[in-house]
C-alpha cells in the first residue's frame, strides 16, 4: 500500500516531538512538511523547536511557521508541562536547514496543490492553521482526504476542568474544522492519556541506546516530572503520536462516529468538546472518535520509530 | 496625491454606488476589490462587482474571490433588498472581465506590499476577508494605514434590533478587526440612511448620454420602487458609498471616538457594536470596554456635499 501523504501541523512541545519523530520514521506515512502553531510555546519558541527536531531525527521536509495567536487573537503557553523552551529536558542541536519563507497556511495550500494525491492533515496542536487554510483556500478542500486530530474530549478536560488544551486555545477554529464536511478523527485524552510513558517504555526506549533514544528519554523524564506536579499521574500521557499511530495502523485504536461540536461560550466550558456518544441530540455525526487505545500495539510503533531515527 | 483605496465588497445596491465612485473619482487611486458573500451569495457579487466597474468605465482593476460563507455562522443574505441577484435583477449580461487568480486575502496582501504609498481597506460588507487577511499576513496587515468600514451602528440596529447587518453576518470577524489595532472608522447605521436620493435623481442621471450615469439612474430608480414597495418609502440611501466618501473627504463628517466592543456571545444582541458613550466610566468595574480600542465613530455629515460630490463624480 501506498504510503499516506500528510502535512504536519504542531507546536512542539515534548509529544509533539514524538509526533514527528513517529511520521518520518514510519514506512507508512509520507511526511510532506511541517508547519507550526503557537499552543505548548509561543509560536518562535515551537517553530525553533521543530526544526531542531528535524535537525535531531535528520529529517528533511520544509518547515513553516504559522499563527502566532488563535482566530480570535488569543495567546497563552503551556510552560508548566513543556517548560520555558516548549521542550525543556535535554540539549537540542542547532537548525540544520533554514525556515521556509512561506507562512504556515502558505505551505499547506501549496503541498496540497501540487500533490497529485489528496493529503491528510494531521493536526497535534491548536486547529487555528487548519482553520485559516480551510476559509483562505476553499478550493483546495476537495484535496484534502483526512484531517485527524489530537484534541479535546469525551470526558473531563485537562486545560480547564472541561476543555483540553488545543481545543481550548482556539474554539473557533475547532468550530470551522468540525463543521467543515471533511472526515475527521478526534484523538482526544479519552484515548491520549491510554498511551503512557511507563516505566516498561522508559526501559524499552532507554535499552535502545542512540543519541537520539538518550535525547528522548531526557525530555519525557522532563516531561513525566511535570505532569506529576500538575496532574499527579505517575506516568504521563504522550497525546500526539496518537494522532499519527491511527493513520499507521486504525487498529490502535477503537472509535466511534459521532456528532462532535465546540462549546464556543459557556461561563466555565468555553472550549469543551460536546461529543454526542448516544446520540442524544440527533445532530449529523461528523467525526471518528478515538476512545480507547491498544496500549502495546502504539507503544511498538513508537519505539519502532525512535530506535530507526536514531540508527538514521 | 491620490488616495490609495482597496474595496471589500458584497455588491450590493449600494456597494454598486460606491464601486463606481471609486473607480470615477479623480484623487482616488483604486487598487483592487475582493469579493464576500453578504447581500447575496460570493457568485451574485462578483458578477455584480465586474458589471459595475463596466458601467463605471474602469480600467484593468483587479478583483479577487473572497470567502464564500461566514467564519462561524451559516450565510444569511438580504436578497429581499437587493433582489435575487444582488443587483435588482437588471438583466445586465455578464462581464467579460476576468477574475484575479489569486485568493481575495493574497490580493489584499500584495496590493498593499506593491503599493507607493499608505494603502486604506474599505471593507462595505461582512468583515471576514478581513479578519482572514489580518490572521493570514499580520505583517502587512500592520502596514494598513486604515480602515474604514460600513457596518455597526452605536444607535440602533437593521439585522435584529442591536445589531448592523455586515457585522450580524459575521461577528468574529468584524471582532477581530475591531480589537486588531489598526487604526478603524466606523460608517454605521448612525448616518448609514442619511444621504438620500430620489426618482428624480434617476431621472436626471438617464437623461445624460453615458453608460455610467444611465446604469446608476436605473439602479436608483428600481431601488427607489423596491424601497417603496417593501416599506413604502421613496427615498434610498447612498449607503455603502459614505464610507468612500469618509475616506476620502474626512472634513466632510463629524466624529467621536468610542471604545468599541463587539458582541460575538450567541444572545440576543449577538453582532452589536456596543460603542461606550458614557462621558464618565468607572473601568475597573468594566475590563471590557475599558480593554477595548477606540474607533472613530462617524455620527454626522454634510448631507448635500457629500450627495453632490457623488452625482458629480458618476456624470463627470
Amino acid at each position: 500500500m501506498n504510503p499516506t501523504p500528510i502535512i504536519l501541523d504542531c507546536d512542539p512541545g515534548h509529544d509533539d516531538a514524538l509526533a514527528i519523530i513517529l511520521a518520518a520514521y514510519n514506512p507508512a506515512i509520507d511526511l510532506r512538511g511541517i508547519t507550526t502553531v503557537s499552543g505548548n510555546g509561543g509560536i518562535d519558541k515551537v517553530t525553533q523547536n521543530a526544526l531542531r527536531v528535524c535537525a535531531l531525527a535528520k529529517i528533511q521536509v520544509p518547515v513553516a511557521q504559522g499563527s502566532g495567536v488563535s482566530l480570535m487573537g488569543f495567546a497563552d503557553a503551556a510552560t508548566d508541562i513543556h517548560g520555558a523552551s516548549a521542550l525543556d529536558g535535554a540539549p537540542l542541536p542547532e537548525p540544520t536547514f533554514e525556515l521556509s519563507k512561506e507562512s504556515g497556511v502558505e505551505l499547506i495550500a501549496r503541498l496540497v496543490e501540487e500533490s497529485v494525491e489528496p493529503i491528510t492533515l494531521v493536526a497535534t496542536g491548536p486547529l487555528t492553521n487548519i482553520a485559516l487554510f480551510l476559509k483562505l483556500y476553499p478550493q483546495l478542500i476537495s484535496k484534502i482526504a483526512h484531517i485527524v486530530f489530537m484534541g479535546g474530549s469525551a470526558g473531563r478536560g485537562n486545560r480547564s476542568p472541561y476543555a483540553e488544551f488545543n481545543i481550548w486555545m482556539d474554539p473557533e477554529a475547532a468550530e470551522v474544522v468540525l463543521h467543515s464536511g471533511l472526515p475527521l478523527t478526534m484523538c482526544g485524552l479519552d484515548v491520549t492519556h491510554e498511551a503512557l510513558v511507563t516505566t516498561e517504555v522508559f526501559a524499552e526506549i532507554q535499552k535502545l541506546d542512540t543519541h537520539l533514544s538518550t535525547t528522548v528519554v531526557g525530555l519525557l523524564h522532563f516531561f513525566r516530572e511535570k505532569y506529576y506536579e500538575v496532574f499527579e499521574m505517575p506516568d504521563p500521557p504522550l497525546h500526539d503520536p496518537v494522532a499519527i499511530a491511527v493513520l499507521i495502523d486504525p487498529t490502535v485504536v477503537t472509535s466511534k462516529f459521532v456528532n462532535v461540536e465546540v462549546e464556543l461560550e459557556g461561563v466555565h466550558t468555553r472550549g469543551a468538546t460536546v461529543v454526542d456518544i448516544f446520540n442524544r441530540t440527533h445532530r449529523t455525526p461528523n467525526t471518528t472518535v478515538a476512545l480507547s487505545l491498544d496500549a502495546p500495539k502504539f507503544w511498538a510503533l513508537m519505539t519502532d520509530a525512535i530506535e530507526k531515527a536514531g540508527l538514521a | 496625491m491620490k488616495k490609495n483605496l482597496i474595496l471589500d465588497v458584497d455588491t450590493g445596491v449600494d456597494d454598486a454606488f460606491a464601486i463606481l465612485f471609486a473607480a470615477r473619482h479623480p484623487e482616488i487611486n483604486l487598487l483592487g476589490i475582493t469579493c464576500v458573500d453578504g447581500n447575496t451569495n460570493l457568485e451574485n457579487v462578483i458578477a455584480n462587482t465586474l458589471k459595475t466597474l463596466d458601467a463605471a468605465g474602469a480600467g484593468d482593476i483587479p478583483v479577487a474571490r473572497g470567502a464564500t460563507r461566514p467564519l462561524i455562522d451559516e450565510p444569511r443574505y438580504a436578497e429581499f433588498v437587493h433582489g435575487s441577484d444582488g443587483l435588482l435583477d437588471m438583466g445586465i449580461p455578464p462581464s467579460k472581465r476576468v477574475l484575479d487568480p489569486r485568493p481575495a486575502v493574497e490580493l489584499i496582501r500584495d496590493l498593499i506590499e506593491g503599493a507607493a504609498g499608505p494603502v486604506t481597506l474599505i471593507p462595505l460588507a461582512p468583515l471576514t476577508n478581513i479578519a482572514l487577511f489580518l490572521r493570514a499576513f499580520p505583517d502587512t496587515a500592520a502596514k494598513l494605514e486604515r480602515i474604514v468600514l460600513m457596518g455597526g451602528s452605536a444607535s440602533a440596529g437593521n439585522a435584529t434590533a442591536t445589531a448592523e447587518f455586515n457585522i450580524w453576518h459575521d461577528p468574529e470577524a468584524a471582532a477581530i478587526v475591531f480589537s486588531s489595532g489598526i487604526p478603524i472608522t466606523m460608517y454605521g447605521l448612525d448616518v448609514f440612511t442619511r444621504l438620500q436620493l430620489t426618482h428624480d435623481h434617476g431621472t436626471e442621471l438617464k437623461s445624460r448620454e453615458h453608460e455610467c450615469s444611465q446604469f446608476s439612474g436605473e439602479l436608483i430608480q428600481r431601488f427607489v420602487k423596491q424601497f417603496t414597495a417593501l416599506a413604502d418609502q421613496s427615498e434610498i440611501t447612498l449607503g455603502d458609498y459614505g464610507a468612500v466618501a469618509t475616506a476620502i473627504a474626512p472634513h466632510l463628517v463629524t466624529m467621536e471616538r468610542y471604545r468599541v466592543v463587539v458582541d460575538t456571545t450567541f444572545g440576543p444582541n449577538r453582532g452589536q457594536t456596543v460603542c461606550d458613550r458614557r462621558t464618565f466610566a468607572d473601568s475597573a468595574q468594566d475590563s471590557i470596554h475599558s480593554n477595548a480600542p477606540s474607533v472613530d465613530v462617524v455620527m454626522d455629515l454634510d448631507v448635500d456635499a457629500i450627495t453632490e460630490m457623488w452625482m458629480r463624480t458618476i456624470t463627470q
